[in-house]
């Protein structure tokens, strides 16, 4: 008789999150028949992760491996919900996981190398990573991991969230709380995936060089002008509700085909915050010098939209799904105000029924595009897995 | 005694939902296997306990999801208060944007009145040419509310004035309705009713062929070619008045 791969997820709400996150080992373990071996969770950062880092091992087999991290909002079974503890529990015979972190407080490529350095041999076949990018710069962790791991290596997660404040995230490595750096999961084991990112947004200004970035992420000048200045210029009556309208207006890299403006959507960068005494924008991620930039938006319809060609995107051609992962950026959400659950009805109308999912709110998504594995922001990433090698 | 069928053994009783089985052994109340002091046999404790257990969880299970629709509830109604104070201070902005529109609108109405009363004015102008001789150059068209002005204005300057002559210039008039070229003779015939004389000149071929179909009898006043001659006849008809 062959062994079967186990898949559960569930979403748990209740205002104890001790409690909560009990239950969801509780329900895992009913779902999958035994008690999980890999349990990935996403909870609200409306939760302290003590109460959930208890509960969840008051119940779980010492031997489990854990990661996880707060979030904005959680995508789970149940659909999109706050307030919740939402659990991915895997038994997966013949494979093996590795739950690993890295502190911050260094150079974010660095980390990107430790925290591949920390995993055992042999190479592993996906990597699971959820940073904290108050604290670390993605694109380079990123990049520090890809410079061990190859660039074609698969990566896929998601950076840890809060509420939308901004201030605070946590992430769970096993029965330890981390408030800065990376925690990860590497698999080891024949992995295949269907992965696709699209963000919908389209540019709302002329396309603007950045004539100077400092540190990757900081864009100092746009058109040889304060980019501050030019960022507010082009928002023009909506610039008076700085800063937190930014988040609706991210800023993407265009590129020219056959002598049209065309926004790549791999490259969008949220902008994170502002340096007044500077005049720059502080993005979420690096951009190349000298780059085009454009100034997006999005309606709820684009919003939306982007979400349904990313998951028909990665449904093409993708039959075996046994799971699919879902990072969704935090500023959708914004976009999507008390309509956010309506971009996980377009997720159910188009996924299988029967296909588990989970995911969550994200601060910035990590997953491949064409094989390479890139940094996102304001984007909609779904990795459909297939636990065993391609047909 | 023991039924033939014990639901406590029948795999077909698994099918039914605890309510249904409790009902079903409420009726066995003479069974052995339900005396306090009977020994259960395993196989039916484990699944009685196994029933129980998916009890649990199926009780488990709908209490998170009361509570994800207790939350949702609780997001909605915390949606409905934020669109509710949304709602609240747009309408204020838009009560406050109607009010500072009307008073714009007022304010606008006013200055076209005022601009209006000035336009009528110039549009009227009486020139005292001579002691005693008034020019009215007329030009555009002679609307019932520029004939009532005209009228009143050169009947209150040849009462000022004191003035004998009103010259009508109909140079600059290219059109006259009916009603106008009515208005144009009472105004000529007010002007003799204060003593003074009208004078109409600078008619152009459209106007009389205006006035003549619409039956004006024009004839009782003083008509000349051009402002030049009217001007000459008043002159000369005032070198003949004794008093000058």
């Amino acid at each position: 008789m062959g062994v079967r791969n186990l898949i559960a997820t569930v979403s748990i709400v209740h205002d104890d999150p001790h409690v909560a996150a009990k239950e969801a080992v509780f329900e895992l373990t009913d779902r999958l028949g035994q008690p999980p071996a890999i349990v990935v969770l996403f909870f609200s950062a409306e939760f302290p992760a003590q109460a959930i880092r208890d509960g969840l091992w008051s119940e779980l087999d010492p031997a489990t491996t854990v990661v996880g991290c707060s979030s904005s909002a959680e995508l789970g079974p149940d659909g999109a919900l706050t307030h919740s503890v939402t659990a991915l529990g895997m038994c997966l015979p013949g494979y093996r996981a590795q739950a690993l972190s890295v502190p911050g407080g260094r150079d974010s490529f660095a980390i990107g190398q430790q925290l591949v350095e920390s995993v055992q041999s042999p190479k592993p076949d996906l990597l699971l990573l959820f940073p904290d990018v108050l604290t670390v710069n993605a694109t380079r962790l990123l990049q520090g991991i890809q410079s061990r791991l190859g660039a074609k290596f698969p990566v896929l997660g998601g950076a840890a969230a809060d509420m939308g404040t901004f201030k605070q995230v946590e992430l769970l490595h096993g029965k330890e709380i981390l408030r800065s750096g990376a925690v990860a999961l590497a698999l080891f084991g024949p992995v295949t995936l269907s992965a696709a990112a699209c963000s919908g947004y389209s540019p709302v200004s002329v396309p603007l060089q950045a004539t100077r970035v400092d540190n990757g992420n900081i864009l100092i000048e746009l058109d040889g002008k304060p980019a501050l200045t030019t960022y507010l210029e082009q928002l023009g009556p909506r610039k008076s509700e700085m800063p937190g309208v930014t988040i609706e207006y991210p800023i993407g890299v265009v590129s020219r085909v056959s002598g049209k403006t065309e926004v790549q959507t791999e490259l969008v960068r949220a902008v994170f915050g502002i340096n007044e005494q500077r005049e720059a924008l502080i993005l979420g991620g690096d951009i190349p010098e000298r780059a085009e930039l454009c100034i997006l938006s999005a309606t709820r319809k684009d919003v939306l939209m982007g979400t349904h060609t990313a998951i028909q995107t990665a449904l093409t051609g993708f039959a075996n799904a046994e799971l699919a992962l879902l990072f969704n950026c935090v500023s959708r959400k914004v976009i999507l105000g008390p309509r956010y659950k309506e971009e996980y009805s377009v997720v159910d109308s188009v996924l299988p029924k029967s296909l588990p999912r989970i995911g969550f709110y994200t601060f910035g998504e990590l997953s491949p595009v064409a094989a390479i594995t890139q940094h996102h922001e304001s984007t909609f990433t779904i990795a459909l897995v297939h636990f065993g090698a391609a047909k | 005694m023991r039924c033939e069928s014990c639901c406590l053994e029948d795999p077909t009783s698994d099918a039914l939902d605890l309510d249904a089985f409790c009902r079903k052994l409420s009726s066995c109340t003479e069974c052995p296997l339900l005396r306090l002091d009977a020994p259960i046999p395993a196989t039916v404790l484990i699944k009685q306990i196994e029933r129980l257990k998916e009890s649990a969880r199926h009780n488990r299970q709908q209490q998170n999801r009361i509570r994800q629709l207790e939350h949702a509830q609780r997001e909605l109604a915390l949606e409905i208060q934020r669109s509710d104070e949304r709602v609240a201070k747009l309408e204020q902005t838009q009560k406050a944007t109607a009010q500072a529109a009307d008073e714009q609108f007022q304010a606008q109405i006013a200055m076209l009145a005022r601009q209006q009363a000035a336009i009528l004015e110039l549009a009227t102008p009486i020139i005292q040419v001579w002691d005693g001789v008034l020019v009215l150059p007329l030009i555009g068209q002679l609307d019932d509310n520029r004939m009532q002005s005209l009228t009143e204005n050169l009947l209150a300057s040849l009462q000022q004035k004191q003035a004998q002559f009103a010259v009508l210039d109909l140079t600059g008039i290219s059109d006259l309705n009916e009603s106008s070229a009515r208005h144009l003779y009472r105004v000529a015939s007010a002007v003799r009713l204060l003593g003074a004389e009208a004078l109409l000149c600078g008619m152009r071929a459209q106007v009389v062929r205006i006035v003549t179909s619409l039956g004006v009898d024009l004839g009782s006043l003083s008509v000349t070619r051009t402002l030049q001659d009217a001007l000459r006849r008043c002159i000369t008809k005032t070198r003949l008045t004794p008093s000058t």
